[in-house]
């Protein structure tokens, strides 16, 4: 009996330990950017706060702007408008070549899949000088259609693969009778496996979004301007800058996780799933 | 199969995938190409008109001790990185997998540094950090140390992989504990009756039937963390004194700061000849253990 008391308070100790490491550095990010720059650098440290204020953020929002053209939310609406746009064009590749594979056998179906399986592998970070060049080109750097032309690309092939295996669980016969009374393919898709298929345009959505608001590289070689940095390059540059304003910095920082961290806890047990289907199917 | 597949039309299936076959040109193919000819091309930013320079540029490439610097510290980053992701991610998922409370709280949980930019992983622990108000050395002053300059020349690149510990670990525990929970219970039963021991059983039941998906775990954290520009670009920039450069960071000043499209196309090649090798492994290798 006290074996086995002594056993549980090793375990949950344990598990304390894990979820504090996990968890404190977090805590260490939100809490102080709350707290006014004489309790944010108090030593020793605060750990439990005792003062509460919002002058991190009123900073970061209204006076960075004009004192050193700092503009936190204008990086954040340049990757919402980024990111949700190639998440769109994500969606609509990836679902079309996705019903193709789940819906022929052809010679060379195996070839075409691990062509798009090593491209999948290959991180953004190889190539970012060919498509630099390549966009200079174009005439496209400093502007957000390079990154709507450039990001989908990355994305699209774990999407394909995703909306493959969702496709191949529809039951073909709906299909069938359609075309039987004449349906294109387009209807098809638009009118019965667009319509079925919710839970797993959400993940491409989701995936495909939180992927892109995350880059850096990407996004630092083709919009480094002021007027058309992300989120993530914004906050960069904030941390280059001489001095370091932490204040407004860790505020930033709390607006910059927001996106992914409330995707994340809406759709996290749908997530959870996906990542475990998709990694005990393979 | 048994089921009779529907079969769409040739030119419609190839309709359907031309869009996805045009985004990967605009990011895959052709910029594979792209660098390789640039790899053989003088081209700088004051290059009127590239042209071809046979193997010169992979010869300044090789002699440069920057690049071995880079290739040595991407090599260290990389296998103390995967070591102990796995090592603890292993560990994390074997707590777990004891049927107790806490496990749902921690599924929860474990994905939440995972889905965080890490731009903002690397101001959360470069402020951890900090030498004059970080948590960590408040800690350490607390246990009667001297305030340590994590960032420093001697522990930046350990500091930095302990960060990308953090940030994956709590990942592959979760895929760990789905392998583990997919082991039949009467197999440990059948062990602890013929009197096996706890550890016995770790070592001589469970290890070898989850070492293959550890393998393929530790192949793709191995491609990844090779190439990770994005974590140590945020935390250092590669300094201090190139302690944490890696070769994506070194491509990277290379075009930026030098100018030299063509040196830093040289060193792309590299990279990609690195993971494309690993890539090839990781295909066999799960090929491999499917059938």
């Amino acid at each position: 009996m006290r074996q086995r008391l002594l056993s549980s308070v090793l375990y949950y100790a344990l598990i304390v330990l894990i979820l504090g490491v996990i968890l404190i550095p977090i805590y260490w990010l939100i809490m102080p950017s709350f707290l006014p720059a004489s309790e944010m650098f108090a030593f020793p440290p605060h750990l439990v706060p005792r003062s509460f204020t919002l002058k991190n953020y009123y900073d970061l929002v209204v006076t960075y702007p004009k004192t050193v053209t700092i503009d936190m939310l204008l990086y954040l609406r340049n990757s919402f408008i980024a990111c949700g746009t190639a998440s769109g064009i994500v969606l609509v590749i990836s679902i079309l070549a996705g019903y193709a594979l789940a819906r022929s056998s052809f010679r060379g179906k195996e070839a075409l899949r691990t062509a798009i399986l090593l491209t999948q592998m290959m991180p953004a970070v190889l190539f970012f000088i060919p498509i630099y060049l390549f966009m200079k080109r174009l005439g496209l750097v400093n502007n957000l259609l390079a990154l709507i032309l450039v990001y989908p690309g990355m994305v699209a092939p774990f999407s394909t693969f995703i909306s493959e295996a969702y496709i191949m669980n529809i039951p073909q016969e709906i299909e069938e009778s359609a075309i039987l009374d004449g349906a294109s393919t387009g209807t098809i898709l638009f009118r019965i496996i667009f319509p079925l298929s919710a839970p797993m345009i959400v993940a491409i959505l989701i995936y495909s979004f939180v992927w892109m608001w995350n880059d850096l590289i990407i996004s630092l070689v083709l919009c480094h301007a002021n007027e058309v940095r992300t989120a993530s390059v914004g906050l960069f540059s904030f941390i280059g800058a001489a001095t370091v304003e932490w204040g407004g910095l860790l505020a930033g920082t709390v607006l910059c996780i927001l996106p992914p961290l409330v995707l994340f806890a809406f759709f996290q047990k749908f997530i959870i799933q996906g990542i475990l289907a998709g990694s005990l199917k393979a | 199969m048994g089921v009779k597949m529907m079969t769409l039309r040739k030119s419609t299936r190839w309709i359907l995938f031309v869009p996805l076959g045009v985004f990967l040109a605009i990011t895959y193919f052709y910029p594979m190409l792209y660098q390789i000819l640039l790899s053989f091309e003088e081209h700088t930013l004051y290059t009127a008109e590239p042209y071809f320079v046979g193997l010169r540029n992979y010869a300044t490439v090789l002699q440069d001790p920057l690049f071995f610097t880079a290739l040595k510290n991407a090599f260290l980053w990389t296998v103390l990185s995967v070591l102990f992701q796995i090592t603890l991610g292993l560990f994390a998922a074997l707590l777990l997998n004891i049927p107790r409370k806490g496990y749902r709280t921690f599924r929860n949980l474990s994905l939440l540094p995972f889905v965080l930019p890490p731009v903002a992983i690397a101001v959360t622990w470069k402020w951890l950090y900090n030498p004059l108000y970080g948590l960590i050395n408040y800690f350490v002053v607390l246990l009667g140390g001297e305030p340590v300059n994590f960032l420093g020349r001697n522990l930046a690149l350990y500091s930095v992989a302990w960060v990308n510990i953090w940030k994956a670990f709590p990942f592959y525990a979760l895929f760990i504990l789905a392998g583990l929970q997919s082991i039949p219970q009467d197999v440990y039963e059948a062990a602890y009756i013929d009197g096996a021991t706890s550890f016995g059983v770790f070592r001589y039941i469970t290890l070898p039937l989850i070492r293959p998906l550890l393998s393929v775990m530790a192949l793709f954290a191995t491609v990844w963390t090779f190439n990770y520009f994005d974590l140590i670009y945020s935390m250092t920039q590669g300094g201090p004194g190139h302690t944490t450069e890696i070769l994506a960071t070194l491509a990277y000043k290379t075009v930026f700061l030098k100018l030299r499209f063509d040196h830093a196309a040289t060193i792309g090649v590299f990279m990609f000849l690195v993971n494309f090798v690993l890539s090839l492994a990781i295909l066999s290798f799960s090929r491999r253990t499917a059938t």
